[in-house]
């Protein structure tokens, strides 16, 4: 257990001096919204409804696109392996690099999506059932994102391929985080919309832990 | 006449004026409060909350003109190639953004009351919007280099791009029929604002520049300090 707070500091405090490309990755969610909402036009009604949409795929994108840069360079200088030779289990490094990465990207974002709702012309219930869905919805997210980073490894700088590679299993998230405004008149079917995604977390987290156990000998390779 | 093109010319003029550009800020925004909340009128339509533009049009158009300062010192920068045009333009750059993330704000709670809306997506705080991503680019570019001339290089190349967004701004309530109002200041007519009102703005908006002035000669002399010094290690180095 010391072990792993040790490993969760060096984790943090490597998440403090990069504070830079939290800059760039919140700026690059804004900036996508905003072209979201200039190509649509500017009518509130058209925002209103499009907008609980329109901030989960851009919570996805900006989740594919930042992921690596949390593994990218611990592999490049080879702590990724060190860490291993140490004695950490592939299993504690993933689940502590999506907690920082959870603490480092999805907090902010959660921050600043009330702000982007009330642009969008949201009302308040829908920003409450947007920021629930998006903090149940987003660790399964990383998690498959993580996964995703260490098997592209190999290519270092092709953002787009972690993309094509996992987005076949953001789409349910993306089904039922979405679908929980959809059907917000009912409380019992928003309920069920939220156990889905708890659902989906539970199932993932074994599944990723294990197949990252080998994307993790494969990268040692 | 002082030459204030030498950085060193430069550091002692602004010790001299830095004191003097500080305080009359300080009175000055002391001044133009006590005229903007007691010696002017509540509007006849709006009430009360008109009070927030004594804050809000200042700072709309420091950010301009800040930006305006960015461009010409970038256009010096790239031309002449002087350093201190390079400092000044990096030294300029988080200022602005501040005065544009409070314009943003400022107007916003100002929309509540006055149009139903925190937020309408019209023309002219649309752009407003994108000048403030374009100062966080010019701050995110300017520093994501080791050398920092050749941040200061690409940043002023951005700059000068971003140049064609100050017209969109200042004309957007003229060429497109938004919900922000059209300008009520004008210097070449007369202007369609009370006196009463026009003297707290002015004074307000005087004693803004005056505390961006103060803020920009404390960050381009030390801009000129932090330079002077990674001279003196790289020459110890050697």
């Amino acid at each position: 257990m010391k072990k792993f707070s040790a490993l969760f500091y060096r984790e943090i405090f490597i998440g403090f001096r990069n504070i830079g490309n939290l800059t760039i990755s919140l700026s690059f969610f804004f900036i996508s919204i905003v072209i979201f909402i200039i190509s649509l036009g500017p009518n509130p009604e058209m925002l209103s409804s499009a907008g609980f949409a329109i901030i989960w795929a851009t919570v996805l994108f900006t989740i594919i696109l930042s992921a690596d840069q949390f593994f990218l360079k611990d592999f490049v200088d080879g702590s990724l392996k060190e860490l291993q030779i140490i004695g950490y289990s592939p299993e504690s490094i993933i689940i502590v690099k999506v907690i920082v990465m959870w603490i480092f990207l999805i907090l902010p974002l959660l921050l600043f999506t009330p702000i982007l709702s009330l642009m969008l012309q949201l009302q308040s219930k829908e920003t409450i059932y947007l920021l629930f869905s998006i903090t149940l919805g987003s660790p399964s997210i990383l998690l498959i994102a993580s996964i995703g980073t260490l098997l592209k490894k190999k290519k270092k700088n092709n953002k787009v391929l972690l993309l094509i590679l996992v987005y076949p299993f953001f789409i349910p998230i993306l089904i039922f985080g979405v679908g929980s405004i959809q059907s917000s008149d009912s409380m019992v079917n928003n309920q069920s919309n939220f156990l889905v995604l708890i659902a989906i977390f539970l199932i993932t987290l074994p599944i990723t832990l294990i197949s990252g156990k080998y994307a993790f000998k494969e990268v040692n390779k | 006449m002082f030459n204030l093109s030498n950085p060193k010319k430069f550091q002692n003029f602004s010790d001299t004026i830095y004191p003097w550009v500080f305080y009359g800020s300080f009175i000055s925004v002391v001044i133009g409060l006590y005229f903007s909340f007691f010696k002017s009128p509540p509007d006849y339509l709006q009430g009360e909350t008109v009070r927030i533009m004594y804050v809000h049009v200042p700072c709309a158009w420091l950010s301009l003109q800040i930006y305006l300062i960015m461009a010409i010192c970038s256009f010096v920068s790239i031309v002449y190639k002087h350093p201190l045009a390079d400092i000044i333009s990096r030294s300029c750059a988080p200022i602005g953004a501040c005065f544009t993330l409070i314009t943003l704000i400022t107007g916003s709670i100002w929309g509540k009351p006055t149009w139903g809306t925190w937020w309408v997506w019209d023309a002219r705080l649309t752009s407003e919007l994108i000048l403030l991503f374009i100062y966080l680019g010019h701050i995110l570019i300017s520093n994501s280099f080791e050398d920092v001339r050749k941040g200061d290089k690409n940043a002023a190349i951005l700059t000068l791009v971003g140049v064609i967004n100050l017209p969109i701004i200042k004309w957007s309530v003229d060429w497109w029929n938004t919900l922000h109002q059209t300008a009520s200041i004008s210097k070449f007519s007369s202007p369609s604002i009370d006196p009463l009102m026009l003297t707290p703005l002015l004074i307000m908006t005087s004693s803004m520049m005056l505390f961006f002035i103060s803020i920009l000669l404390n960050r381009v002399s030390s801009e000129v300090l932090k330079r002077k010094i990674e001279i003196i290690r790289i020459n110890q180095n050697n």
